[in-house]
């Protein structure tokens, strides 16, 4: 029996009278590399802000390995908001990478990484440098260590910004759109590092454009339309026979996008 | 604790120096109008000298306070011969140094047309003279509409500095009433509300040609 | 007349001006405390209090400096609220310029992108950490050059304190020329007084923004 990473049960948003997601439920297992799809607009990036509480669904729960996210639940059985300090908590367990990189610019690459691991974790400075540093030969910026992003590449960035959530030692990593605002000849290097995340089994959800590391990398694929979950499969299954109408356009669409621009060529804003 | 019989009876003396505030206002708006816009054309068109000469001015006038400003125009005026012009001095005074901001405000909006534009409209074939008449001119002073009127704003602010010469506008109004009746609050909360309104009236211009000029700039 | 006739009221000169720095710094310091009062109001009051907030700043933004001056030193007397003509000068200026300076502290926090504290939420940082160790430090390096004009002005204008009698550099400037009977001159000095020391504050406010700004990489506007 898989464990459970993460679990989203009857999870609905509104945003004023528009319902952007209609009672979603998934459940992640530890190990699942998990690739969202779906049309722009289609609640995918709402879907993970709910997933990691930083827009709590209107309706629905979430759990993380199990406990209540964002809720205390009395032995009694009511519910209340969970103190601020404990859902600080929670979601330290949870990483997440945007799309907009979103680096602490006034801190350098080393700072940026080691901030959560001292303030949040009660790291010591050394200890956190270290964690650091090893994490940034994995993702190959060892030499950017005391550099400020503000010098970097758009890819170099967000490198820093998956070294960054890697140092909490996350028990899962969420990803919207990571390759989506960086130049082309730059999305290799961040596929990769998720790429190789993949490889050692790291529990993710990676909301993606890109077709190939979809069908290559991911173990299960979602594809999102109108808020809702149209299909949830295996990408070989996914990409070969989609169940749905609504998948078979989507990836008629993509791919013949993705044959026009060749691989790494994000599909759709 | 305010008393009306008084507040009717300086009520006409408050409102005609009202005119005169507003009247004030508008002349330190004109030159502050003029005088930015020659400066500012000096600092961008006028060579190295005409750059340091439009800073320097513009320096100046924000490195001092306008009260010591008003005083040496006021003082300065007499030994060229002119004499007993108290509002001339406060118009001038007030004017040069808000010249100052709409310098920088004329200045940035010029700077904002953009280069390209420039480009087309030379390649068209258009002299400098006409591309600064009917290119960028009109573009920057739509742009900076709002600014002006905000900076008109703030020049009404700084009318009743002219009180400390004898100007009798509303602030100096108020002082003589003040030091006649000992009725501090009525007058001064009076033109208090005075400056108010004529701000408002000032402000919600400014604000609705930001949203017109928003629209007109697409 | 001759410049050298302003020369032994040179000490009195001194007196003001150091005067006129003691309430700036004062006055700078108390604005600087109410304007972060005033946005924190505004920022997690309830609606009465953004209501009473935003009507402050609407006023302050149509009254002149000189009739607040006039309101608090003439007016709340007679209400039973009295002070000593440098506090009431202190006060005005406090009153005057906050709403300036929180309008400067809220720009400056609005321009932090709001990415920047969601990452920080989803490292674990609570909403106090997340203020000190991200918003602020950026904050402060983005008010300096609004903040500087704002504080500029606070400091041309203890000038404006000398109609209610405060011996500050304007005051003892009128009494010096009441001597001397060399208004131009006399006014002139002390212009150039203010403007070297405006430039110099200028410059020290300039280099502090650059230092806490040094993760930008250099863009010169000119
Ligand atoms: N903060 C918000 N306020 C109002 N509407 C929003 C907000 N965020 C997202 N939406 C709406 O929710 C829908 C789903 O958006 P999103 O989750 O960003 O889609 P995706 O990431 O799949 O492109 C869209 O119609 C979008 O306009
Ligand atoms: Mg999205």
């Amino acid at each position: 029996m898989p464990v459970s990473a993460i679990r989203a049960e009857g999870v609905s948003m509104d945003f004023g009278s528009l319902r952007v997601l209609h009672g979603i439920n998934v459940d992640v297992s530890e190990g699942e590399v998990v690739a969202v799809l779906g049309p722009s607009g289609s609640g995918k990036s709402t879907l993970l802000r709910c997933l990691s509480w930083l827009t709590p669904p209107t309706e629905g729960a979430v759990y993380l390995q199990g406990e209540r996210l964002g809720v205390a639940v009395a032995p009694d059985g009511r519910q209340s908001r969970l103190s601020a300090a404990k859902l600080a908590r929670q979601r330290s367990r949870i990483g997440m990478v945007f799309q907009s990189f979103n680096l602490w610019p006034h801190l350098t690459v080393l700072g940026n990484i080691t901030e959560g691991p001292v303030q949040v974790l009660g790291l010591r400075p050394g200890e956190a440098r270290e964690r650091a540093m090893t994490i940034l030969e994995t993702v190959g910026l060892a030499a950017k260590a005391s550099a400020y992003p503000a010098t970097l590449s758009g890819g170099q960035q967000q490198r820093v910004a998956i070294a960054r959530a890697l140092a909490m030692q996350p028990e899962l990593l969420l990803f919207d759109e990571p390759t989506s605002s960086l130049d082309p000849e730059l999305v290799g290097e961040v596929l990769d590092v998720i790429e190789l995340l993949a490889a050692r089994r790291t529990t993710m959800v990676v909301v993606t454009h890109e077709i190939a590391f979809a069908s290559e990398a991911a173990t299960r694929v979602i594809f999102m339309d109108g808020g809702r979950i149209v299909e949830d499969t295996l990408p070989a299954t996914f990409f070969r026979d989609p169940a749905e109408e609504r998948s078979r356009r989507f990836l008629e669409r993509t791919l013949r996008r993705y044959a026009q621009f060749g691989s790494h060529r994000s599909a759709e804003g | 604790m305010v008393d009306l019989a008084i507040l009717s009876q300086a009520l006409p003396a408050i409102g005609t120096a009202a005119v005169v505030t507003v009247a004030l206002t508008l002349a330190a708006s004109l030159i502050s109008l003029v005088v930015g816009a020659l400066s500012a054309a000096v600092q961008l068109g006028g060579g190295p000298i005409g750059y340091a000469l439009s800073r320097t001015y513009v320096s100046l006038m924000r490195g001092t306070p306008l009260f010591v400003q008003l005083l040496v125009v006021y003082y300065g005026l007499p030994p060229i011969g002119i004499r007993g012009q108290a509002f001339l001095a406060a118009a001038l005074a007030i004017g040069l140094n808000s010249g100052a901001y709409t310098t920088e405000i004329l200045r940035a909006a010029i700077l904002a047309v953009p280069r390209g534009q420039l480009e087309a409209a030379t390649t068209i074939g258009l002299t400098w003279g006409k591309i600064w008449r009917r290119i960028v001119l009109p573009q920057a002073f739509v742009t900076s509409l709002p600014m002006l009127t905000a900076e008109f704003t703030i020049v009404l602010k700084s009318t009743p500095l002219a009180s400390v010469i004898a100007v009798t506008e509303m602030t100096y109004t108020g002082v003589l009433i003040q030091s006649r009746t000992y009725s501090a609050s009525e007058v001064f909360l009076t033109i208090a509300v005075g400056y108010i309104l004529i701000a408002q009236v000032l402000m919600r211009l400014s604000r609705s040609l930001e949203r017109r000029t928003r629209r007109l700039r697409f | 007349m001759d410049w050298s006739d302003i020369i032994p009221y040179l000490p009195d000169l001194a007196r003001g001006f150091l005067k006129s720095i003691e309430i700036a710094l004062l006055s700078a310091a108390t604005a600087l405390v109410t304007a972060l009062l005033l946005t924190l109001a505004s920022a997690t009051g309830n609606a009465i209090v953004r209501a009473i907030v935003a009507a402050y700043t609407e006023i302050i933004l149509g009254l002149p400096i000189l009739v607040l001056l006039y309101v608090i030193y003439f007016v709340l007397p007679k209400f039973g609220v009295r002070f000593d003509e440098t506090t009431a000068g202190v006060l005005t200026l406090t009153l005057y310029y906050s709403p300036y300076l929180a309008e400067a502290i809220r720009g400056a926090v609005a321009a932090v992108p709001v990415g920047q504290v969601e990452a920080a939420r989803m490292i674990g940082l609570g909403e106090l950490s997340i203020l000190a160790r991200i918003v602020v430090p950026q904050a402060l390096a983005l008010m300096i050059p609004s903040a500087t004009g704002i504080l500029i002005g606070l400091v041309k204008d203890t000038a404006i304190l000398s109609v209610i009698s405060v011996e500050e550099f304007a005051y003892v400037t009128k009494q010096v020329v009441s001597h001397t009977y060399a208004p131009f001159e006399t006014w002139t000095l002390v212009a150039a007084v203010y403007w070297v020391t405006l430039a110099l504050f200028e410059t020290l406010m300039r280099g502090l923004e650059r230092r806490l700004s040094r993760f930008r990489p250099k863009v010169e506007f000119h």
